[in-house]
């Protein structure tokens, strides 16, 4: 920017602030001051009275003082909501007397997004706007943009761009009953059964009283019998023990390099003021992921999750709501960079021992499946296929049912070889607790 | 007022449509009032053009043309014509000051113009008054001294809008 556009862009902003006149102050004292004059000089009784009220209504409206220039506030609300969420954004103004209208954008029920501008009078103190989050992710849904106007709207004081409120919807959650997980090794508590002796309920076996074992454990009624057996009253005493309870690991992995919809002819196109397509491959993979990672960590075991597309927006396996949180927020994260990512990047060292993987991918290319079947040499793998169904051909193109056939006759190939490669393949996140029952057994 | 509730309001293109309306009675006046056709359809285009450009300086341009046309011909100064076109001139005029402040899909609250509503209407009683008194006076030459003063009054009512502007600033 030079010296000149400098020197314009001040001058334009100096003349933007503060109160200054409109084309209605100008028509009123300028226009009924001239239909008045002309009318007295020409002596035209008639133009005077058409003139009078621009001119009356003029020094009427100018007669209060406008006052400071008000500035709206903004009541805080929370960073992140849940989806479905409502509430009340409270905005406050403090506006003189003169202001008779604040022109404020701000959002409707009929509007999504930040809303239209909405024409109200200055004398109100305290705006309430509805507010409701319907759709998951991050996005602006409050930007006050303001303009304050004097009686009849003479003088005005704007447009003021306002600051905008950005708010993370955390993906909504469906419940879910998790499945049976094998045990993780070096687990303490938990839900699974582990092969190791521990302080479970399920029980292990009956046998002889070694030292260090608890004196509770000991079993009377057995080793009464097994007194009775041997012709000794006080027979070596014989406890019960139990197997271990332990927690278990669950991978999710999400496929964030595509997001696609069954439509095939806006497979080229992005989503129109959206970050994610609605109803799209990542949409579903992002609430079976939330849905599945609340299910399994509300039974205690350990969740992480694993962004295909970008490895640093990974998150460790953990326990607990607060993961369950870090999760949610994670996924909307690695929305924000969908589609960026060339291939899949998946290595070792992102998924502990013996943890279960789960992968939430649309299966859409084989750099996928390969990552997929070579984690299934090392885990136990199950696939969500998140590829919305039936796909629509594109109708602009003759080829397109041709297209359709193709792309659909590759993802069912893909699916085979993942199943041929010891890789259980579900249509939902519901279907993953039967998947592991039948794969467990 | 203290809260206030944003509901969904009204379209702005209401206030538009009162311009409109404005404009369309100005024009049927005048054509009730024997203008002429091409000025009729200058008329009418400036009036288009107040209602596409509210901020604009067309709505005070056909105010001026319409004042004019009835006045300099020289009819009665009192007849229908003329007292129906000043509260069309001010509803035009407040009108357009209205929708000239709003963008388009703008909503309006109706409690927000009832003040100004109010305001328009004791402007006009006061008008529609000076014309009643207008009707009784006798109609004869204006002394020299009387005139002068009159155009005194007029230059101090300008003072007292560009003191009243200043203080403003």
């Amino acid at each position: 920017m030079n010296r000149v556009q400098r020197w314009a862009t001040a001058r334009r902003t100096a003349g933007r602030s503060g109160w200054r006149g409109t084309d209605a102050l100008f028509r009123g004292a300028i226009g009924g001051l001239g239909l008045v004059g002309v009318g007295v000089v020409a002596h035209r009784i008639d133009l005077v009275l058409i003139g009078a009220p621009l001119l009356l209504g003029t020094i009427a409206a100018l007669a209060v003082p406008t006052g400071p220039v008000p500035a709206p506030k903004l009541e805080r609300l929370p960073a992140a909501v849940e989806s479905g969420d409502r509430t009340k954004a409270a905005i406050t103004v403090a506006a003189g007397p003169g202001v008779e209208y604040l022109a404020i954008r701000l959002p409707s029920p009929d509007h999504t997004a930040i809303g239209p501008v909405h024409l109200l009078p200055g004398s109100a103190t305290t705006i309430r706007a509805a507010l409701r989050w319907n759709a998951w992710g991050e996005g602006v849904d409050l930007r006050p943009d303001h303009l304050a106007a004097s009686r009849d709207a003479l003088l005005i004081n704007g447009p003021v761009v306002g600051a905008e409120s950005r708010r993370t919807v955390l993906p909504p959650i469906t419940p879910l009953a998790p499945g049976p997980l094998p045990p993780r090794a070096s687990g303490l508590v938990g839900a699974h059964r582990a092969r190791r002796p521990g302080d479970g309920v399920e029980l292990r076996a009956v046998r002889p009283f070694q030292p260090g074992d608890r004196l509770r454990r000991i079993d009377w009624r057995v080793t009464l019998r097994a007194g009775a057996a041997t012709g000794e009253p006080l027979a070596v005493p014989h406890v019960r023990e139990r197997h271990a309870e332990v927690d278990a690991d669950l991978v999710l992995v999400l496929d964030s390099l595509v997001d696609v919809g069954a439509d095939l002819g806006e497979w080229s196109t992005a989503a129109a003021g959206v970050a994610v397509r609605p109803g799209g491959s990542l949409d579903r993979a992002v609430r079976s992921a939330a849905s599945l990672a609340a299910g399994y960590l509300r039974q205690g075991d350990r969740v992480g999750l694993v962004d295909l597309g970008r490895p640093q927006l990974s998150v460790p396996p953990g326990v607990g709501h607060r993961q369950l949180v870090r999760v949610r927020h994670q996924l909307v994260a690695c929305t924000r960079t969908a589609g960026w990512a060339t291939r899949p990047v998946l290595l070792p060292k992102q998924i502990p021992r013996g943890a279960v993987v789960v992968f939430l991918s649309p299966f859409l290319d084989d750099a996928t499946v390969t990552a997929a079947t070579a984690t299934a040499r090392r885990h136990l793998v199950i696939a969500v296929d998140t590829l919305p169904a039936p796909l629509l051909a594109d109708p602009s193109t003759p080829w397109g049912e041709v297209v359709r056939l193709v792309v659909a006759g590759e993802h069912r190939a893909r699916r085979n070889a993942l199943r041929a490669n010891g890789v259980a393949v579900v249509d939902s996140a519901d279907a993953v607790a039967s998947a592991l029952r039948r794969v467990r057994s | 007022m203290s809260a206030l509730e944003v509901g969904r309001g009204r379209s702005a293109w209401w206030l538009r449509g009162a311009a409109g309306g404005a404009c369309a009675g100005i024009v049927l006046d005048l054509a009730l009032s024997g203008v002429s056709t091409v000025m009729l359809a200058v008329a009418a285009l400036l009036s288009l053009a107040a209602v596409l450009l509210p901020a604009s300086p067309a709505p005070l341009v056909l105010i001026c043309t319409a004042a004019l046309l009835l006045t300099l011909d020289g009819g009665d100064p009192l007849r229908p014509a003329v007292l129906v076109l000043i509260p069309l001139v001010h509803a035009l005029h407040l009108a357009c000051a209205l929708a000239g402040l709003l963008p388009g899909g703008a909503r309006f609250d109706p409690a927000a113009v009832r003040p100004t509503l109010r305001r328009a209407a004791a402007v006009q009683a006061v008008a529609l008054g000076f014309a009643a008194v207008a009707a009784v006076v006798p109609i004869t030459r204006t002394p020299e001294p009387v005139e002068l003063i009159a155009l005194l009054s007029i230059a101090g009512l300008a003072l007292l809008v560009i003191v009243a502007r200043q203080r403003r600033r």
